[in-house]
């Protein structure tokens, strides 16, 4: 796990840019991409009014929910923030959670709605909501699981981005790890991932991998350049991929 | 002479050792014998949850006890109230339709410990659990955990007390794939939904040869009370769990002696996996 998140992590960093505006837009993305969903909504929790606060709005209705609040405990991502359980909602017009008066401001009625809670220890940071699968079909109980496996992984990339200004690759972990069969995301591997964030020679790797990226964001020129460096380097000290996984 | 004995053998000695009953059958243990003709009479069920509409038809009879559990902000600590409650959101009336579907004469004492706040969760809830166990409530239905590691040995301390009183705390797993407490513990009832099979009945369950979780119950697409006198279709964990606390009030009902080991017997053998019943 530890090398997994590491390996992402650096490859994480030479491709992203990251501001903690890209970093919310990614989650939204890439939660979207695992369940195949029309349109999300992410909220995130204003600790001191114990409200929700609509920070991205994909798939309809982004103006009339712009900067929206609900109570926690009212419409569907109130009650995911409540309890903080997942819910799959199917006919969610019809559904007593449904927010109606917030629902009619809105110019696309979902049907079906996933929400996942956003919980970085212990503490309900935020709701993420999936609205209608793309297939037209409903949210299974393995869409569940996935969601919630990367909303584990997108709640501390969230929680991280407060102090490190890009942690996307988080993220990327998240989303290896959901390849990785269906394996219980242990308080082991969060704390493996915790460690790594302290590990000198990762921060050492990340560095140059930040650097190996602004040459390839510079243009084609750049990397040409870059890639004729890179393997001068390794010919002078004479290393290959090959010769490295020789024990 | 008298030899000194190392400190717990009295409890051993010649003067303290009763003879006790197993409590089991003769013959095999099956549904009739477990549960056969009881509703739960006699027997107390906490829903620790986030209350319970008491006047929703489907709650049935009255319900006899109420206490909530909030953290005030100003002084940090955690109030009590006797006073009768609402349900919150509708999860707690849930769950108490199920328990009553199951063992509907059992006594329900309504522990809110869910309001609409955030913070100060994880000390309402251990303070409501705390409250259910000294009272000796017979059964405790948690569908709701705590994901904070910082809470474990609290949460560990308090569902043993329970075991060796001979509380039986039913707790449902997370529904994302994280440990959640008291659910990991063994000396919880832990459960899981089990997927969805043709037709809901709600006295179907199964054990698990690998837990945690040790239980699987009915949970996925089950129409259930809700607060404000309505009714939701709801699919978790959540739901599962009190499938099974209902369960253990009817054998509790039946036979009175038993401890929650030989309860988790009970259950293991009436499992529709084991009872040889067709999956």
């Amino acid at each position: 796990m530890l090398s997994l998140l590491s390996d992402a992590a650096i490859a994480g960093k030479v491709f992203d840019g990251g501001t903690h505006k890209e970093l919310l837009e990614e989650i939204v993305l890439m939660a979207r991409r695992v369940v195949g969903a029309c349109g999300a909504t992410l909220f995130l929790i204003d600790l001191e009014t114990e409200e929700l606060v609509v920070e991205l709005v994909h798939g309809g209705s982004e103006k009339e929910l712009e900067n929206l609040r609900l109570p926690v405990g009212r419409g569907i991502a109130g009650y995911v923030a409540a309890t903080g359980q997942a819910l799959a909602v199917e006919n969610v017009q019809n559904d007593v959670r449904w927010a109606q008066d917030v629902g009619a401001k809105m110019t696309y009625r979902p049907d079906r709605i996933l929400g996942v809670p956003l919980i970085r220890d212990d503490e309900i940071i935020g709701v993420l909501e999936l609205i209608d699968k793309e297939d037209g079909a409903s949210f299974s109980v393995d869409d569940i699981d996935s969601v919630s496996r990367f909303a584990i992984m997108a709640a501390i990339a969230l929680e991280q981005s407060k102090t490190a200004s890009t942690l996307t690759w988080v993220l990327r972990a998240a989303l290896a790890d959901l390849g990785d069969g269906r394996k219980t995301l242990s308080k082991v591997s969060l704390d493996q991932a915790k460690r790594l964030e302290h590990d000198p020679e990762h921060h050492q790797q990340l560095a140059v991998a930040a650097r190996l990226g602004r040459i390839l964001r510079a243009g084609p020129a750049e990397r040409r350049l870059c890639l004729e460096l890179v393997e001068s380097l390794l010919a002078f000290r004479q290393v290959s991929t090959e010769e490295q996984s020789d024990p | 002479m008298k030899v000194s004995l190392p400190a717990w053998s009295d409890k051993f000695s010649a003067e303290n050792l009763s003879l006790v009953s197993d409590g089991l059958p003769e013959g095999p243990i099956t549904r009739e014998w477990a549960w056969g003709n009881t509703s739960g009479r006699g027997i107390r069920v906490g829903i620790l949850d986030s209350g319970i509409d008491g006047h929703h038809p489907a709650v049935g009879k009255e319900i006899s006890g109420w206490a909530s559990f909030y953290l005030d902000r100003a002084s940090g600590e955690v109030v009590r109230s006797m006073e009768v409650h609402d349900d919150s959101f509708g999860h707690g009336t849930a769950c108490a339709d199920v328990v009553r579907r199951l063992a509907p004469e059992a006594d329900l004492v309504s522990i809110k410990v869910l309001g609409s706040n955030l913070r100060g969760r994880a000390v309402e809830f251990l303070a409501g659990l705390d409250w259910a166990i000294q009272e000796g409530l017979d059964v405790i239905n948690l569908s709701l955990g705590t994901t904070n590691s910082d809470y474990y040995a609290k949460f560990h301390r308090l569902t043993e007390e329970a075991y060796f009183r001979g509380i039986c705390i039913v707790t449902a797993v997370n529904n994302m794939p994280i440990v959640s407490y008291p659910s990991m513990y063994s000396s919880a009832f832990s459960v899981a939904c089990v997927p969805d099979r043709e037709g809901y009945d709600p006295f179907e369950f199964y054990y698990s040869s690998s837990p945690p979780p040790e239980f699987g119950a009915s949970g996925v697409g089950i129409d259930l009370a809700w607060a404000g006198g309505n009714t939701l279709s709801v699919t978790g964990n959540s739901f599962a769990a009190p499938h099974i606390a209902g369960l253990l009030a009817r054998i509790r009902s039946k036979h009175r002696d038993l401890t929650p080991f030989q309860l988790k017997t009970v259950l293991r053998a009436t499992a529709l996996n084991t009872s040889g019943a067709e999956l």
